[in-house]
């Protein structure tokens, strides 16, 4: 009886935490966009203001963004200060891929900022800039989206979480 | 770094390639080279016109030449310009950009115009690539006669690429530095509208020009030296290529402030830019005490006092 419940609760346990799990990670992708939001604000006046060069601009962004966005910055600006004669929308894809693991993006938030890194670097100011307006609408639509209904799939994920785990339950013992 | 690693670092992978076999010691011999899309890739070594090959080698006949493609000139100007060509507008409106070691690559291709006006440049086709080199002592034969007895206002005369640049360069960094027994240092403005002088990148001087020497890179010549006379106080004001009409009234403000001026123009001789309407209308006012004029590279014809004759 001891050991029955004793699974009872460890499975209750275990899927009560995934549904936090997964109810939680609009959030952390929500947390990822809006530095991702903030990153490119910050290039934007980087670009619009001083001109900045790209590979100083990555790196003051890594400077003043939180993790796991700050390494993707950072990883792009020391690759660049190695002087590659790669393309660049090649070494923006490889960096983004290397950083896929630490981030919550989708695929779809990366196909946009592999889109963005495609024009990186050989456009004229306002062309650069407006690209830039570009990927920061498709962010701030998600975060629209994710504020809308983040709180009710986190609730949905839960209660699943739970409901599952006793359905489990209920089955095996 | 030595000129050529500095070059062949803004060069793609098949230039870079051609390029690398070259020793250090040939290398320094180049002035001028010449990437255009399709067209032979040329080198000026000691005024001689040479073609670089597909596999690296020198050739006198431009059909043996490697023609450069699209992708080239692409890679170049994505190192050239620190892979941010929107941070470079200001520089493709001039038509050239200075890389690190004050090499300077005039720009072709394609003019954007907005409101009459030349915004940028697209579609880059070709690049002049200008070695910069700096001869120390250069100017040892006159700088006595400009600095002694006492500062003199100089004009400087010489034919398109005979040196007028580099000798201007090492009149600033002596009178900069000053010359041990002779005559102290003296704090110096340079007025540097097309960065050939200091040779600036991102605003430092990659070339020696002194070490009490300011220098305001990038800014049009009359508005630069106004505004080195007023912020910097310098003893000296030194520009290269005085002769706009605009010039004229700065000129008159330095020499009215007591500062002296010493300038670089185009000329044959001190008659041909006599000659010329606003160098002439500077000349035969007297202003300028002392003239340098150059005849070939590196060669001084003579220096010539107020009213043309000997010093």
């Amino acid at each position: 009886m001891m050991l029955k419940v004793m699974g009872i609760a460890l499975v209750c346990g275990a899927s009560a935490l995934l549904g936090l799990y997964y109810g939680s990670l609009e959030t952390f992708r929500a947390n990822d966009l809006n530095e991702w939001k903030k990153a490119l604000l910050i290039l934007k006046s980087e670009i619009a203001f001083s001109s900045t060069p790209l590979p100083e601009a990555m790196f003051n962004i890594s400077c003043r963004i939180k993790r796991p966005v700050d390494a993707t910055f950072l990883t792009f600006a020391e690759n660049l200060g190695k002087r590659p004669k790669t393309c660049l929308s090649d070494i923006w894809s490889q960096t983004l891929a290397n950083g896929k693991g630490d981030s919550y993006l989708v695929q779809e938030d990366y196909d946009w900022l592999n889109n963005f890194g495609r024009t990186l670097g050989y456009l004229d100011k306002s062309m650069q800039l407006n690209t830039i307006d570009l990927t920061l609408a498709y962010i701030s639509n998600q975060l629209d989206f994710l504020n809308e209904h983040s709180a009710s799939s986190r609730k949905m994920y839960r209660s699943l979480g739970i409901l599952g785990g006793l359905l489990i339950s209920v089955i095996l013992f | 770094m030595s000129a050529k690693e500095i070059i062949l670092s803004y060069m793609g992978e098949k230039i870079n390639s051609l390029f690398s076999p070259m020793s250090e010691d040939y290398f320094a011999g180049i002035s001028e080279i010449r990437i255009r899309t399709g067209k032979p890739l040329t080198f000026t070594r000691y005024s001689r016109e040479r073609f670089i090959d597909g596999h690296g080698k020198c050739q006198s006949d431009p059909i043996l030449g490697y023609c450069p493609e699209p992708k080239d000139i692409q890679e170049a100007l994505s190192l050239m310009s620190d892979y941010s060509l929107y941070a470079f507008e200001e520089e493709l409106r001039s038509g050239y950009i200075t890389l690190s070691g004050g090499h300077r690559v005039g720009v072709s291709g394609q003019a954007v115009i907005e409101n009459k006006a030349l915004k940028t440049m697209k579609n880059i086709s070709g690049f002049n690539i200008r070695v910069s080199h700096e001869i120390k002592g250069c100017a040892d034969s006159v700088i006595g006669k400009i600095a002694l007895p006492q500062l003199m206002h100089t004009m400087i005369i010489s034919p398109p690429a005979c040196g007028k640049t580099t000798l201007l360069r090492d009149v600033v960094r002596q009178l900069s530095n000053g010359v041990a027994g002779k005559f102290p240092g003296v704090n110096v403005g340079v007025a540097d509208e097309r960065s050939e002088i200091a040779g600036c990148y991102r605003g430092v001087p990659q070339n020696d020009v002194g070490i009490r020497t300011d220098v305001l890179d990038g800014c049009p010549k009359d508005e630069g030296m106004l505004i080195l006379l007023r912020a910097m106080s310098p003893r000296v004001i030194a520009v290269d290529e005085l002769g706009g009409r605009n010039d004229i009234r700065a000129v008159e403000d330095i020499v009215n402030a007591g500062v002296c001026l010493i300038c670089t123009v185009h000329g044959r001789d001190l008659e041909d830019a006599r000659q010329r309407m606003v160098l002439g209308e500077l000349i035969n006012r007297g202003i300028f005490e002392r003239f340098v004029v150059l005849k070939a590279v590196g060669k001084i014809a003579g220096v010539y006092g107020r009213g043309g004759e000997s010093a």
